[in-house]
């Protein structure tokens, strides 16, 4: 039984259909599908002209230039392939966190993402990671792989600390097709983010961050004296909340979350935070979209 | 209980006490609340650029404080006393009791009867172990000196305004070793204070006439008319109507009205030819009058009833022309061979002679010969030396004898007890002698020719005061207020009122204490005195003339608060200082 979290409304699925996934460069996809690839073949747009080699399609032949100039001359397409989309959901404890927890969100943002990208005919992997990769689901192609795909979120719970060097580091280490590699994450990483970021890009695959942020954490609790435990290490630090310390804290949360986006923007990669009180349907459908995941 | 010293060992314990059991407190706090987070990543971050007050500091502090204030209360409560704090120790009160305290103010209380009141608060605001010593300025306490509160409280209510003197601090109270000194006047008589002495005004502005100057005398060059001299000072601020009353002993009354301007005097003069002989009253009425002591003065008319006076002598104009100059003598010259007793004389002046038997009726004798009932005479002494003479007794009152120049006398020898001799030479020669028991006399033992004496100008006082005294005729003085000394050793003294007055004996009489104005009777055998006592001073008239602003609740009050600022305040209000304090450090999460 998928868990209520992860079923989507049929109007909702139905809005999600009409979406999908989008990169700016051209994908290395090995099968036919809807995204322009590097590839010259049999598809639809025109990008160039080379001479008739024996072998080559003679489908794709000018005859107009032949008459003219009684040359064979053969017409090149930009061949449409599918695209590899690597959905990261960080499965760390810190995660599992603040009501609905990070961990539900980014679920439910990898199964729409999924959903949009297995419709499409992308090839579609999903990697639950923490401080490495704690399970991993194959790619998978196709509209009727959508059951496995939930099965497998519905599978994984948060444990373990984050380490997204690791996770990068054990996944990436496998050759893989170029492609989208989303990452639904809070990035607390203590290692920090930057390392782990360039990881990935030493790969050249086209990243979109989604920062999945709970209300708990942009507002803490303000009380008395508190001993603040870490879920992930278990360390604790006495504090006293007070308003200054609270004013500090929002600005280096918010000082933090700018450093992730800054680090993205300046790579040309997406970025989008997502407190998890926030509708879910606006954003699959309208923020994701203004920072071109989705078309 | 007896205020402890803020040092003294159970201070100390208590203290301790306290901050021993805030420690344990602060040890046995409960634990802070745990709060799982996602990540401390963000919180480390935060932490390591605020914490700039190391932890260890902010829970020292907030136990300090926490101490402090229990330290605070704890010593607050046991009411410890500071040695050489105000209001705790040593304090000296001087209450001002001079004349002008007695004036009322608004409320119809008097001066003193504030300052009494105000001293009573301050006892009561004292420490309870507090040592105070207690002082008036007209030394009615002869020695001042450190008592408890209490018992200085029972001194306080002995004390009444007092006369005769003037006022001062007492050296003791200046002297004496004290925290606190505090001198209650209205700051009329006493006008400056020594340093280190705070003064406590109890003065009000009243409006006050009074009566500054009163006399009764004869009209010169006519010796059986009688004026009184009444001056009236006005110490108000506003022109004054007075009623002015001159009462004599019989039905005798005559009333003037006058308007007297603020701040000046008037004077009258009114004949009092028509009033007996005896006491004389003025009085005025005023409204407002807040000083009633200068409302009444008293004199003394002399008597009216004539003396007839024998003088025998072959001739002595000096003698004759100064008795018939006597107001009230009926004088009849006659030889020494003439002479014989007759039944209407009330007086008899014998000049260098002597009967051979002693007149019924009191005798005058001017170098009197040797007869039997006079003492026996001695050798002739040429040149002798007024040495030494009775200026207390009543014959040679507003007399002085410095001048007295005799040629030659023949001194008597006293023997009798009731010989009293008023003038002397040196080795005690009596040169004039006075019998006061049974029929009196008095006698010259020189000739006033072979003497200066008939040329003094106390010589006319002098026959008037023998005939007075030879007549019993009752001895008149002046006196003011407060106390008045008297020649006679034993005597009873009946005051205004009829009432006898106590007496004290003193080297060469004795002395009573008035307290109102009046007619005083001395009552001594054979002998009796008036006394009119009247308060004739200007300085006390003028009840305004204050060296202090005027009093009011608020500075009173305000001088109480300064008194009662008990060290437990102090702590108390210092415990609620260092509370508002943690209060705000606690907020701002300076303290834990």
């Amino acid at each position: 039984m998928i868990q209520q979290s992860l079923v989507f409304s049929e109007e909702f699925l139905r809005q999600l259909e009409h979406l999908a996934l989008a990169t700016s460069r051209p994908v290395a996809g090995h099968l036919r599908g809807q995204h322009r690839s590097r590839r010259t073949g049999s598809g639809m747009v025109f990008t160039d002209y080379r001479p008739y080699s024996p072998g080559d399609d003679t489908r794709n032949l000018d005859w107009g230039s032949y008459l003219r100039l009684d040359r064979l001359i053969l017409r090149l397409f930009e061949e449409e392939a599918d695209l590899p989309v690597y959905i990261f959901v960080d499965s760390s404890r810190s995660m599992d966190f603040g009501q609905p927890s990070k961990f539900d969100f980014a679920r439910r943002v990898a199964a729409a993402l999924a959903y949009i990208g297995l419709i499409n005919h992308d090839r579609v992997s999903m990697i639950a990671f923490a401080d490495g990769v704690i399970e991993e689901m194959p790619a998978r192609r196709g509209k009727n792989q959508v059951w496995r795909t939930l099965h497998f979120l519905d599978r994984v719970r948060p444990s373990g600390r984050t380490s997204l060097q690791s996770a990068f580091r054990n996944f990436f280490g496998a050759r893989r097709t170029r492609g989208l590699v989303v990452l639904a994450s809070d990035f607390l990483d203590r290692a920090g983010f930057e390392s782990s970021f360039q990881v990935i890009r030493q790969f050249r695959h086209d990243v979109f961050a989604v920062h999945v942020i709970s209300p708990e954490e942009l507002d803490p609790p303000f009380g008395d004296e508190l001993v603040l435990v870490d879920s992930e290490d278990g360390t604790a630090r006495e504090v006293r909340v007070s308003d200054d310390l609270i004013t500090s804290y929002r600005h280096a949360f918010s000082q933090y979350c700018g450093e992730i986006e800054g680090f993205c923007r300046s790579h040309g990669w997406g970025y989008v935070r997502a407190p998890t009180d926030a509708p879910f349907e606006q954003l699959m459908l309208r923020a994701l979209r203004e920072h071109g995941l989705l078309r | 209980m007896n205020a402890l010293a803020l040092l003294s060992p159970a201070v100390i314990g208590v203290v301790l006490g306290a901050v021993l059991l805030v420690f344990l407190l602060y040890l046995l706090r409960p634990p802070a609340r745990r709060l799982l987070i996602p990540s401390g990543l963000i919180w480390d971050r935060v932490l390591r650029a605020s914490r700039r007050n190391d932890d260890r500091l902010r829970w020292l502090l907030s136990f300090l404080l926490a101490a402090l204030i229990a330290a605070c209360i704890a010593a607050a409560i046991v009411g410890p006393s500071v040695p050489g704090a105000v209001g705790t120790n040593r304090v000296v009160i001087v209450l001002d009791n001079s004349p002008t305290m007695a004036t009322r103010t608004a409320d119809g209380s008097t001066r003193f009867d504030r300052a009494r009141h105000l001293a009573a608060e301050l006892l009561d605001a004292a420490a309870p172990g507090a040592q105070v010593l207690l002082a008036d300025s007209m030394r009615q306490i002869a020695i001042p000196a450190f008592e408890t509160r209490d018992a200085a409280l029972v001194t306080l209510n002995r004390l009444e305004v007092a006369f005769g003197q003037f006022p001062v601090i007492p050296a003791p109270a200046i002297a004496a070793v004290a925290d606190a000194r505090y001198v209650i006047t209205d700051g009329v008589q006493l006008r400056s204070l020594p340093s280190g002495m705070t003064a406590m005004s109890v003065f009000e502005a009243v409006e006050n006439v009074g009566i500054t100057a009163f006399d009764v005398r004869a009209v010169p060059g006519a010796p059986h008319r009688y004026q009184a001299f009444v001056e009236i000072s006005n110490a108000g601020f506003a022109p004054k109507a007075v009623a002015l009353t001159l009462a004599g002993i019989g039905a005798q009354r005559i009333e003037r009205i006058l308007t007297v301007p603020a701040g000046s005097a008037s004077r009258e003069l009114v004949d009092i030819s028509a009033f007996d002989g005896g006491p004389v009253r003025a009085s005025l009425l005023a409204t407002g009058d807040g000083f009633s002591l200068d409302d009444a003065a008293y004199g003394f008319l002399p008597m009216r009833r004539s003396v007839r006076v024998v003088l025998v002598t072959l001739s002595n104009p000096f003698l004759q022309k100064s008795l018939a100059a006597q107001p009230r003598v009926r004088l009849t010259v006659t030889p020494p061979h003439r002479y014989t007793e007759q039944g209407d004389a009330d007086l008899y002046v014998f000049d260098r002679y002597a009967p051979r038997a002693a007149p019924s009726v009191p005798a005058l004798l001017v170098r009197p010969g040797r007869v039997a009932w006079l003492p026996d005479l001695g050798a002739e002494i040429v040149h002798p030396q007024v040495a030494s003479w009775d200026g207390s007794h009543p014959l040679l009152e507003n007399m002085s004898l410095r001048d007295l120049y005799i040629e030659k006398a023949v001194p008597a020898r006293a023997q009798a007890d009731s010989l009293h001799t008023l003038v002397a030479s040196r080795g005690g020669t009596p040169l004039v002698l006075a019998e006061q028991s049974g029929r009196r006399w008095v006698s010259l033992a020189f000739a006033l020719e072979d003497s200066n004496f008939a040329l003094h100008a106390g010589f006319p006082v002098f026959l008037n005061n023998a005939i007075n005294w030879m007549l019993s005729e009752p001895a008149v003085r002046n006196a003011g207020l407060g106390e008045v000394d008297l020649p006679q050793s034993t005597a009873r003294v009946i005051g205004a009122d009829g009432v006898e007055v106590g007496t004290v004996r003193i080297a060469g009489g004795l002395r009573f204490h008035a307290t109102q104005p009046g007619i005083y009777t001395a009552v001594a055998p054979g002998e009796r005195t008036r006394v009119a006592v009247s308060l004739l001073d200007p300085q006390l008239t003028a009840v305004n003339r204050s060296a202090l602003p005027e009093a009011s609740a608020a500075l009173e009050r305000q001088a109480m608060r300064g008194w009662s600022f008990d060290p437990w305040t102090f702590l108390l209000l210092a415990a609620l200082l260092l509370l508002a304090i943690e209060w705000l450090t606690y907020n701002r999460r300076l303290t834990v």
